[in-house]
């Protein structure tokens, strides 16, 4: 293998041993702490512009494999680790992560102290990051760096330009697609639902003429206040007439529609290791979470919305619901992939709700 | 029903150690006690362990010396007035003896509470049909297995089940063997004999998951049922190799997303079902060319694995369990080493580094044994290796087994076998499997034939094939530094270096030294490095960041005992608590060094700062150069003190006998006497018996017993400073001194008990020179008569006890009392 | 319907409450018993938990008020008019019950209520509606729609009482 650095906007030179891609990269430095699920995350769009620090210090243990995609082309900027695991198993014709890469154009970075980069990143908050090979003069690198203004059009990129359905012949759900997570997909097609997906600037009237029995809005990458006003516009009126589950950037923009407001998180958090609380029951579980925003708890109108779910290690807020409407949102990812599953009812929640109201 | 108070509580504990029970129950045992005393509870520890240390931690009337057996629990039960009782500490013997109680009546007769788990739950999860019977009705999948009487029956069910499967016939005439059938020909050829033989004729055919990987999962669930997974470890080894046989690693290295989170969920399942408060370890076989898994056990208590998930991720799994067990739940609990988050006790455990953890045999002492792994457990001990990468983890681990016992792990020599040997080897594992693999390796065996082989997870072998290209890097590129760096980089020690490179150790580290490799020390701790944590835990590895803090305290370094051998075995594990305990009384900062997950001296809050590493001479240097420790101390004399003075390291040593009392030497009564500046004093006095087993008192008359304390005080004078056994044959009426020996440590924890006295503290302060403050002799009533005696483990290896077998061979010991 | 499905039963339940409310003010909970007090109770815990606010509840027998069974009104161990620690002018009534059937249990409850008091108004919650009604009454909250044969019956678990959460069909000869 040979060798790459790992520069941060703050002048840090990491070396370490290329894999994947070959190309130059810039993106924001976040790190995950899951213990599973490397493919799942690395195909996430919440990445978007991103280059993922990867805790769990060996990666690449299982290879790449079929049923573990969270989009068919991820948009991450990179992928940093401590060891990646040199494995080529064709038992299942698995990819290796390392041909992966390669396919998907994402170069990566081993032989990382990722622990001391995490130390750094928690310290620092969000830092600035490229790949780049190795150079006499990396000024040149750390001036590239420096100069490049990272697109905060992150969902336009990778929200899908054209609607299209994912057939079902059970309730009829519209999934307005942020940057969508196959995950939600995977969840409703367990519940046989007749899906379509439309790009995130649908419009109100586009749902309603599709006469669905319930609204998703998905996960995405960036800020919610990067979106157009027409988005939220959106989601204020379909949440009064259809039920509405939203997630990830979705929740974001629900809560934005509704009067609250959405602040930048110190450093990002994801990983699946938080307690959630489910104020309803007073239940504890454990979700996925990848978020860089949180909903500010001051700003919620609570006239007009309830707080569900709360993350009991910082205290944010991690689930809503309208006082009025059926409509509810999550930050964490109900439908795992990876992480846990103990909130994947949350879609049995929304079809109930769906069902219900059918059926009055 | 259940009292409002809950102030009496007891617990239960283990019997002696034998294989399959290192010190992991007593570890636990005095984290519980630890934490009822800080809320306030009054606790008795019922016990037979010669070796216990929870006497430490209890006045003598919380601390009751008795047999495990139903009428003495009984007879304790009613003397005193328990408003609780602590079931899940005292291993699978206990529990079978405390469901007899219970079934009896006897707790609710006294109105005791049995906490963390309902006996019947123990009960449940530990007989396989009633087992099965609750994970069907939860549709989670187990093991079918069915006893049936036709052939036509046993096809029907084999056709629901699937093959290949395992048939045994039922109370057979023979003493036959289980048999494996991978299709109907073979079944029912089996099945015509299997029928004649049984007596009843009837056969259990039972789905045959051997080959299959098996997944350990610990986890934790409350009062308000709240569950988090703490540990998801993975066994090298497949299902028929005994898990504490198996090589362990976590996090789980081959499990996909689906995969875990579907075995997360069925164990979150099972901990529901069976209303849990507190610990339990699940084991799971997952057949992963279909993704299918099967619940093949539910330990509801502390074991092996348990200790394996506290000391991996570092998360206090026993101070969380206990609170939970006085009606606390994990919202609630918060516990040590986070500085910002007090909900800390619920953020589940995620790591940044890799845990292994070895089995480790001692053939050496027991060459006529079957060391073949099969379903039987046989190590005696483990010891846990971290590393940031897989190969690391393991490499260290090798290092951690070759520091103490290389010649008992392989019996042959690897690189000596035939290829029918090896093969032999390969799909029979033996102790010291992973030796034969790497030499596989070496021969250039491939990844799928290894894999199809032995049924190890092809990863492992890319894993053991990066270590042997590394190794043949080592060999061609002597003294080359990039060379060097990677190596260390993926976790070879000096030492295997230097073998390569057919040099000295010093000789590497000095190069190493010169080129600047040096290792920094990571901190152990259950949040992979997201939230500011205290850490007292720490592991080498060769990256950027040194999270090690100095102080500038004055310190001891400690040198642990590593895994558990027979002959010292739990002793040692004594004197080291000991010693840490009174190196802290003199005010000096304890520094420990130690690799045996179970061990007890590695308690969370015990040592100032632990180091789980390798005892190795190239480990002990590295942490000595950064904490430059006053004064390293060790327990005699054994090889990694030799090596260490070799290397210029000046070691305090406690003057014991690690070879134990000496085995030849005839006596009747043995005399604790102690020297210390020129002043000595007997400390007490013992019977010796042939059996080698200690009594307590002597029984020796008033007249003899005088002549006895005569003799060794002048015995001692001719000795430096320290600590003696001076022991005595009666002829006649002539007394004659056959030796003046140093303690042997087996001893230790009995003499300490017996005479009350703390042996160990006297030497710790005569070695660190501290002598003045000799503690007053306070002996006890003495209403009672103790005897010591040795346990083997003979019977679980399956081979002859011989009459009176060397004790140094011991793995155990047993402590009765009778009154007088 | 397993435990988790009750349990979803009974927090959209709740919300639908706080939607058609628009809020807790003025809401009193009574449970026909036996298994609707319990259900009652989930539901005002719940309530406590999203707004931190006591909604009473009250228990209902209305084995007197039921008019299938009046031939036994002379009975002396049967209850007579039900009794609440709170009033129930002007409130805001939500009448919880396991199963709606007939409908002639919740004309009873409503019987029993008119005459202790003058609430706003009364909202029916139900964990099952199994159709078969006999009169023209509705839940306006329900937990799932189970339709059934007339000779089947809907068994309620609740695990206050009994081993378990549970809703099961039972076939009845």
């Amino acid at each position: 293998m040979s060798e790459r650095y790992l520069i941060l906007d703050d002048g840090t030179v990491y070396r370490g041993q290329a894999f994947g891609s070959p190309a130059t990269t810039f993106g924001e430095v976040v790190f995950n702490t899951s213990a599973t699920g490397y493919q799942q995350i690395i195909t996430n769009q919440i990445y978007h512009n991103q280059i993922i620090v990867f805790s769990q210090p060996s990666i690449g243990g299982y290879g790449i494999d079929r049923a573990s995609y969270e989009s068919i082309e991820p948009t991450c900027k990179g992928v940093i680790v401590r060891d990646v695991a040199d494995v080529s198993t064709n038992r299942q014709r698995r990819l290796s992560l390392d041909e992966f890469l390669k396919i998907q154009n994402i170069p990566g970075i081993s032989g990382i102290d990722t622990r001391a980069l995490i130390h750094k990143l928690r310290a620092k908050g969000t830092v600035k990051g490229s790949i780049v090979d190795p150079v006499k003069d990396l000024a040149h690198a750390f001036d590239q760096l420096n100069a490049i203004v990272l697109t905060n059009q992150q969902v336009s990129q990778v929200s899908t330009p054209k609607a299209y359905p994912n057939p079902g012949t059970g309730l009829n759900v519209v999934v307005v697609d942020l940057g969508l997570k196959h995950g939600i997909l995977r969840q409703l097609s367990q519940r046989n639902c007749n899906v379509t997906v439309l790009p995130y600037s649908c419009t109100a009237e586009q749902i309603f003429d599709l006469d669905p029995d319930g609204v998703i809005l998905s996960t995405g990458p960036g800020s919610p206040t990067d979106l157009p006003k027409s988005l939220t516009d959106m989601i204020a009126e379909v949440e009064q007439r259809i039920p509405l589950f939203a997630i990830g950037l979705g929740h974001e923009l629900f809560a934005m529609a509704n009067g609250a407001k959405v602040k930048p998180l110190q450093f990002e958090h994801h990983g699946d290791n938080h307690p959630i609380l489910s104020i309803i029951t007073d239940e504890i579980f454990y979700a996925s979470q990848g978020q860089g925003y949180t909903v500010d708890r001051e700003s919620i109108n609570r006239d007009k919305m309830l707080t569900t779910h709360i993350d009991l290690v910082d205290q944010s807020v991690q689930g809503l619901r309208h006082r009025d409407f059926p409509a509810f949102s999550v930050q964490f990812f109900p439908d795992g992939a990876p992480g846990q599953l103990e909130s994947s009812e949350l879609f049995d929640e929304f079809i109930e709700i769906m069902t219900t109201r059918m059926e009055r | 029903m259940a009292r409002t108070k809950l102030q009496k509580i007891v617990i239960i504990g283990s019997g002696p150690n034998e294989i399959g029970m290192d010190t992991e129950l007593e570890t636990a045992t005095l984290q519980t006690i630890q934490e009822l005393h800080k809320a306030g509870k009054e606790v008795t520890f019922v016990s037979n362990n010669a070796n216990s240390v929870a006497g430490d931690y209890l006045d003598p009337e919380h601390f009751i010396i008795s047999n495990l057996d139903a009428n003495s629990l009984i007879t304790i039960l009613r003397n005193n007035e328990f408003d609780g009782l602590i079931p899940t500490l005292g291993g699978t013997p206990i529990f079978q003896l405390l469901h007899q109680l219970d079934e009896a009546g006897i707790f609710n007769q006294l109105n005791i509470r049995v906490l963390g788990v309902s006996l019947k739950t123990i009960a449940n999860t530990q007989n396989p049909e009633a087992l099965n019977r609750i994970l069907q009705n939860i549709h989670e999948p187990y093991i079918p297995t069915n006893i049936l009487s036709d052939t036509n029956e046993v096809l029907k069910f084999v056709r629901r089940i699937g093959y290949p499967v395992i048939v045994k016939p039922v109370a057979a005439i023979t003493n036959n063997n289980r048999m494996r059938c991978e299709n109907e020909h073979q079944l029912k050829q089996m099945l015509a004999s299997a029928f004649r033989i049984s007596t009843t004729h009837q056969v259990a055919v039972e789905k045959s998951i051997v080959g299959f990987k098996e997944i350990e999962m610990t986890v934790i669930r409350d009062n308000e049922n709240t569950r988090m997974l703490i540990c998801a470890a993975e066994d090298f080894n497949p299902v028929g190799v005994h898990a504490g046989d198996s090589i362990v690693f976590t996090p789980t290295q081959t499990l996909t997303d689906q995969e875990f989170q579907a075995i997360r969920s069925s164990a979150l399942r099972i901990v529901q079902e069976f209303k849990i408060r507190g610990i339990c370890h699940i084991q799971f076989a997952l057949n992963q060319s279909t993704g299918n898994y099967y619940v093949i056990r539910v330990n509801p208590y502390f074991d092996r694995t348990t200790a394996f998930a506290a000391r991996a991720t570092g998360y206090p799994v026993a101070l969380v369990c206990t609170q939970i067990s006085f009606g606390r739940n994990l919202r609630s609990i918060t516990i040590p080493g986070l500085r910002q988050h007090d909900s800390l006790a619920l953020i589940e455990p995620t790591l940044d580094h890799i845990a292994v953890r070895f089995p480790t045999f001692s053939f050496a002492s027991f060459a006529n044994a079957n060391q073949e792994l099969n379903t039987r457990m046989k190590s005696t001990g483990s010891v846990i290796a971290f590393g940031r990468s897989t190969e690391e983890a393991t490499l260290k681990a090798i290092r951690s087994v070759d520091s103490t016992s290389t010649s008992e792990q392989a019996a042959l020599d690897e690189s000596r076998l035939n290829e029918g040997q090896l093969i032999n080897v390969l799909v029979h594992p033996t102790a010291g499997e992973v030796f034969y693999l790497l030499e596989a390796i070496r021969r250039g065996y491939q990844v799928e034939e290894l894999a199809e082989l032995t049924k190890i997870d092809a990863f492992y072998f890319y894993k053991l094939i990066h270590i042997v290209q590394i190794e043949k890097k080592l060999r061609k590129h002597p003294f080359d530094v990039d060379v060097l760096r990677n190596a260390k980089y993926y976790g070879y020690g000096d030492s295997q270096i230097a073998q390569l490179w057919k040099c000295s150790d010093k000789k590497v580290r000095d190069f190493r030294e010169t080129n600047q490799i040096r290792p920094t020390f990571k901190g152990i701790e259950p949040t992979a490095g997201e939230f500011p944590y205290n850490n007292r835990s720490y592991y080498t590895t060769f990256e950027t960041e040194n999270e090690s803090q100095i102080s500038e305290k004055p310190k001891v370094f400690i040198l642990g005992t590593a895994n558990n051998q027979v002959g010292t075995n739990a002793a040692a594990e004594y004197v080291t608590v000991h010693t840490i305990q009174a190196c802290q009384k003199l005010g000096f900062e304890t520094i420990l060094i130690n690799n045996n997950p179970s061990a007890i001296s590695i308690l969370p809050r015990l040592a100032d700062k632990l180091y789980l590493e390798p005892l190795t001479v190239e480990n002990c240097l590295n942490i000595m150069n950064s904490e430059q420790p006053d004064f390293v101390i060790a327990q005699g004399k054994w090889q990694i003190v030799t090596d260490l003075e070799t290397a210029g390291v000046k070691i305090t040593q406690l003057p014991l006998s690690r070879t134990s009392r000496a085995e030849n030497v005839e006596s009747n009564y043995l005399v604790v006497a102690e020297k210390m500046e020129e002043k000595q004093r007997n400390l007490g006095c013992f019977d010796t018996a042939e059996d080698a087993s200690l009594h307590f008192p002597s029984s020796a008359k008033k007249q003899i017993s005088n002549k006895l304390q005569h003799i060794s005080l002048s015995e001692l004078s001719k000795q430096e400073d320290g600590i003696y056994s001076v022991m005595f044959k009666q002829e006649g009426s002539h007394l004659i001194v056959t030796g003046t020996i140093p303690l042997a440590i087996q001893d230790i924890p009995f003499m300490t008990y017996a005479l009350n006295y703390d042996i160990v503290a006297d030497m710790v302060k005569l070695i660190l020179k501290r002598s003045n403050c000799e503690s007053p002799l306070k002996l006890t009533s003495q209403n009672v008569h103790l005897k010591l005696e040795h346990v083997f483990p003979y019977n679980q290896l399956q081979i002859p006890e011989p009459q009176n077998p060397p004790f140094s061979l011991a793995i155990g010991a047993r402590i009765t009392s009778t009154k007088l | 319907m397993d435990t988790m499905a009750m349990k979803r039963a009974l927090t959209r339940i709740t919300y639908e409450i706080i939607e058609r409310n628009r809020g807790v003010e003025d809401l009193v909970i009574i449970g026909i018993k036996t298994r609707g007090v319990f259900l009652a109770q989930r539901i005002a815990e719940r309530l406590k938990q999203l707004e931190n606010v006591e909604v009473p509840v009250g228990e209902l027998n209305v084995t007197a008020y039921r008019d299938d069974i009046h031939q036994l009104d002379s009975d002396p161990n049967l209850p007579g008019k039900p009794h609440f620690e709170f009033s129930l002018e002007g409130k805001k009534v939500i009448l919880v019950d396991d199963v709606l059937y007939t409908g002639r249990t919740i004309r009873a409850a409503m019987d029993a209520i008119m005459d202790i008091g003058r609430p706003k108004r009364i909202n029916l919650a139900i964990l099952v509606d199994r159709g078969h009604r006999e009169l023209p009454i509705r839940a306006d909250f329900v937990g799932k729609n189970i339709p059934t044969a007339q000779n089947e019956k809907i068994e309620v678990s609740v695990s206050e009482i009994d081993e378990e959460d549970s809703v099961k069909i039972v076939n009845g000869k």
